[in-house]
């Protein structure tokens, strides 16, 4: 087998094995593996080069992992999981802004209003005059309400973060 | 005294090993001196002393360092080669790397030296 054909047979045997890597990346890593063969044959070199390189089969092995769409897959995975917590975080503290902003301006009549006869309850405002409804929250309503407030706008700003990180890889 | 060959010596497996730690080290460092490619890399890190990163290893090495962003690459057509090369350059990323694990590295070799020091000057030997 000339020094040619050897070079094109293990291009081949190794473009089979690439496959996993993505079409793109696979032919930069083609190119330039095709690229060094050439040169280590003009030095002579193409047996050495071949013998280091070991067979196409386990070299493709050494480029898998992060890289490529197996990195791809998985950031993107983690960059939805990311956003799915930041939605969540952003919900639940415009929630605990209403109620914080519905108590300071109506103080008494927001609260965690359960019925004593029936499982009813209701977050908020409760207007209604039932004895059987109460605030089981009371005086801790507020500061339990800025807390959440707080630790949901901490989440935002972390998972914000991360979001762009991930993002960019 | 004829020098003996690291597997005489029972440390091959620990040399793979250090050269291995090293390796991302020595890349780093190769293309600091200025954007270069695969062969050109392994050749200049070749030439620095015995860190001897295969062939087979470089590549790999570089995808990843360019997957990490610590690398950035361009194809470039080079007069007189007969196919295009893909030349590698630090990032910022890159050199951040780079200037944080110098550091490390002449910390962990400032306290080796410390402690082979005293093995050198003849420290007891046990069996």
């Amino acid at each position: 087998m000339s020094d040619e054909d050897l070079i094109k047979d293990y291009i081949e045997r190794l473009r089979v094995e690439l496959v996993r890597l993505g079409v793109k990346d696979a032919e930069e890593v083609l190119l330039e593996i095709r690229g060094h063969l050439m040169e280590r044959r003009a030095g002579d070199g193409l047996t050495s080069a071949l013998d280091a390189l070991g067979p196409p089969e386990a070299y493709a092995a050494s480029f898998a992992g992060r890289s490529g769409r197996q990195g791809s897959r998985r950031r993107l995975s983690v960059l939805f999981a990311r956003l799915a917590v930041l939605c969540t975080s952003a919900l639940l503290f415009l929630i605990s802004v209403i109620l914080i902003a519905l108590d300071l301006a109506d103080p008494g009549r927001v609260g965690f209003w359960v019925s004593s006869i029936d499982t009813t309850f209701y977050l908020g405002r409760y207007s209604g005059d039932d004895p059987s409804v109460n605030d089981v929250l009371g005086g801790f309503f507020l500061p339990i309400a800025l807390g959440a407030a707080l630790l949901t706008a901490a989440l935002i700003f972390h998972q914000g973060k991360a979001c762009i990180r991930t993002q960019q890889g | 005294m004829a020098k003996r060959e690291p597997q005489q010596l029972g440390i091959e497996k620990w040399q793979v090993q250090l050269r291995k730690g090293a390796a991302e080290l020595a890349v780093l460092g190769a293309v600091s001196h200025g954007p270069s490619y695969g062969l050109a890399i392994l050749e200049s890190i070749s030439r620095a002393g015995p860190i001897d990163i295969s062939e087979g290893a470089i590549y790999p090495l570089l995808k990843r360092l360019e997957s990490d962003g610590k690398l950035a690459s361009r194809w470039v057509e080079d007069e007189g080669a007969s196919h295009p090369r893909k030349y590698y350059a630090l990032t910022q990323k890159g050199r951040q790397a780079l200037k944080a694990m110098r550091s490390e590295w002449l910390a962990f070799h400032e306290a080796m030296m410390i402690l082979l020091d005293g093995s050198q000057t003849g420290g007891a030997d046990v069996g």
